[in-house]
């Protein structure tokens, strides 16, 4: 079995300037992508499509720079991506819905592209393959703290002990946008030692979230230990409301 | 709040859960505007003006405290119409979470377009608030299961907008079909096409507009909030919304989530659902409209009962048993003979609706409003409850996901995961864009 012919030529049609025709060519390789259930088959979709995400155009920048060594540098070390910023977010997508390895390098490589890593970084966190959460920690640092905030709701969304640790380590970010994503995504993750963390950073909601994260993982004199914290404290009322109602059930 | 504090008006409201029935603290007609519920409405486009608003202002129980869109035109329009129906007139906002902020707003109506249904949802109810959500109430399954668990967690009254469940043509359809007054029950179609015609749903592709500027008074970028960045275009936006995926199901979530939700009803299954689903769907690939215009899905559920879900043969839910059919519809009632409909329905193992929040009539509102306030006052189970909501909108996504695929899937509804297939089970899940997150 091998994938569809007309693959490539849709991956070029979605750039075409005919929105018809690029819309067209998308749902074709969504429809490739999603019925195709072979793994071997999956992977050289994965391939093909990953190929294409990052895929450079033959330089030639450096050339028309010839009187300028500076800029000239510049334009041999910049990337010059074969297909316009659309085509490349497409197919970031589109690799996110392959659950398999090969899809995984490309959509890594395409987090350093700035106009197409928000979706590879969305694709990434649906990936069942392990390597995907190392690859999205390694984006932790990158420019853009609202860039960061998805990094982080994305291992918080795919869960495991690396996650944790990166998000422990956001939590204490200089920038609050990423501080305040990393302190409330720990509330997902069933370790009762991250009350602290949550209590320091006086989270109320992100703490009434690990509560009833770790009621759900069957520590329930963890989670009341939780509840009964912020039913004593200065948490608002809705928090405290909760606390007395899961109090009151146990 | 600590128990020695006195008691205020809102802490009432929310914690009344150990009051005696409801009927012994609850005064039926012209509440004191002291005893009204405070409404912020979030999202006031058509729906949430013409429908939520409207009926709102009538409303003796409530008083619309607070409005919010990013659309300045829709909520100047709303505004107008608040200022003539009371006093005193209501705040305004563009960002929900500073309506979310307001300790004196009790509740909110969130009718805004489906992708952001869970996030402002889930943040209200960890404010306090409680929650009428429109439907259907997710874009998505996973994002179905956080909610409830929120709303668990948080005592949460919550509404959702399939207000079918309040119209006595469908609720006596769901408790004649308890009680067997068609036989055993074999088959449910829900009937998704246009209300008063036989003929299939409005099938149209949508037309291309070339791409524009956003005008000075939407905020696109927080219109689009967690879906996928896109260029403006007039056609995505506002009430076309429902007809691209990352924004709404389509048709099978719009409509299905008022059908598809009277059968998950009828069938005792508000909170589980089918176990095998096939669909056959016509995705429209020449855009800019991406959902499935035309649709048949089959849905079996565990007992054996067959639920179709398609455009063909009207508007409305048809139960066929193995004596006699009924159909139910927004206008008629109907049976395959005049002796299935009438009489009392016996056995309160049949009946649809809990009595103690039984409605009270109020001239020119609408009882699906009116049950919601009656719930926050005995802090009651509603009649489209948030797991009610989560399930039937899930049947509608299940549905999405089998057309998209094109095979049979297998659906576990107690893990609420499909058996054996990787590709559908990523599909349960939509990411969120940056910086929103559940």
């Amino acid at each position: 079995m091998s994938i569809n012919p007309f693959v490539p030529q849709w991956i070029h049609q979605m750039a075409d300037s005919d929105q018809a025709v690029a819309f067209f060519a998308y749902q074709s390789l969504l429809e490739s992508v999603l019925r195709t259930r072979d793994e071997a088959e999956q992977s050289e979709l994965a391939a093909a499509l990953g190929e294409a995400l990052t895929a450079q155009a033959k330089s030639g920048g450096a050339g028309s720079f010839r009187d300028n060594a500076f800029l000239a540098a510049a334009a041999l070390e910049t990337a010059n991506p074969l297909h316009p910023p659309l085509v490349r977010n497409h197919l970031a997508r589109l690799l996110g819905y392959l659950p398999v390895e090969k899809a995984v390098p490309p959509l890594a490589a395409a987090l350093q592209d700035l106009e197409a890593r928000e979706m590879a970084r969305q694709s990434l966190e649906r990936l069942p393959a392990p390597q995907a959460t190392a690859a999205l920690i390694s984006a932790l640092n990158a420019p853009g703290p609202v860039f960061c905030t998805g990094i982080i709701a994305s291992l918080a969304a795919r869960g495991g002990p690396q996650s944790l640790s990166a998000i422990v380590k956001a939590a204490d970010d200089p920038q609050p946008e990423i501080r305040a994503a990393a302190v409330m995504a720990l509330g997902a993750f069933p370790d009762p030692s991250l009350d602290a963390i949550l209590e320091r950073h006086n989270a109320p909601v992100a703490r009434a979230r690990l509560a009833a994260t770790l009621r759900s993982a069957g520590n329930k004199d963890a989670s009341d230990h939780i509840y009964k914290s912020l039913l004593a404290g200065n948490a608002p009322e809705a928090q405290k409301k909760a606390a007395h109602l899961a109090l009151q059930s146990s | 709040m600590t128990h020695s504090e006195p008691i205020r008006r809102r802490t009432f409201l929310k914690g009344s859960a150990t009051l005696p029935a409801a009927s012994a603290v609850y005064a039926p007609s012209n509440p004191p505007p002291s005893d009204r519920v405070s409404v912020g409405l979030i999202g006031v486009g058509v729906r949430g003006r013409d429908h939520h608003l409207r009926k709102l202002l009538k409303n003796p129980h409530a008083r619309i405290a607070a409005i919010c869109d990013v659309d300045a035109n829709h909520a100047a329009l709303a505004a107008g119409m608040a200022v003539k129906a009371q006093s005193p007139r209501p705040l305004l906002f563009s960002d929900f979470r500073a309506l979310l902020d307001r300790k004196d707003i009790d509740a909110v109506v969130v009718s805004t377009p489906d992708h952001w249904h869970s996030i402002i949802a889930i943040q209200a109810m960890e404010a306090g608030k409680d929650l009428y959500c429109e439907k259907p109430l997710t874009l998505f399954i996973e994002e179905g299961r956080r909610m409830v668990q929120v709303a668990r967690q948080y005592g949460t009254v919550v509404q959702v907008g399939s207000q079918q469940r309040s119209d006595w043509r469908f609720r006596r359809a769901v408790e004649l079909v308890r009680a067997n007054r068609i036989g055993r029950l074999t088959r449910i179609t829900a009937h998704l096409g246009n209300p008063g015609t036989t003929k299939g749903a409005f099938i149209h592709p949508g037309e291309w507009e070339p791409v524009a500027t956003p005008p000075a008074e939407l905020d696109w970028n927080a219109w689009l909030g967690p879906a996928p960045y896109k260029d403006y275009s007039p056609n995505r936006c506002h009430f076309e919304f429902r007809y691209y995926l990352d924004h709404s199901g389509g048709r099978i979530t719009d409509w299905g989530a008022h059908h598809n939700d009277i059968a998950q009803w009828a069938l005792g299954m508000d909170e589980s659902g089918p176990v095998k689903i096939e669909g056959q769907g016509g995705f429209n690939k020449a855009g800019p409209y991406d959902y499935a215009g035309l649709m048949t899905v089959r849905y079996t559920y565990s007992n054996g009962v067959e639920l179709v879900t398609e455009n063909e043969g009207g508007n409305g839910v048809r139960f066929h048993g193995s004596d006699g059919w009924i159909f139910a519809t927004r206008m008629t009632l109907e049976a395959s003979s005049p002796e299935i409909l009438p009489g009392p329905v016996a056995g309160a193992d049949t009946r649809a609706y809990d009595e103690r929040n039984k409605n009270e009539e109020i001239p020119g509102t609408d009882d699906h409003h009116n049950n919601w306030f009656d719930c926050i006052r005995s802090r009651g189970r509603c009649a489209a409850g948030i797991e009610a909501g989560h399930r039937s909108a899930t049947v509608c996504h299940l549905g999405n996901i089998a057309m998209r695929l094109g095979r049979p899937l297998q659906w576990d509804p107690g893990k609420e995961q499909f058996v054996g297939d990787p590709v559908a089970n990523i599909l349960k899940g939509k990411p969120m864009r940056a910086p929103w997150s559940l």
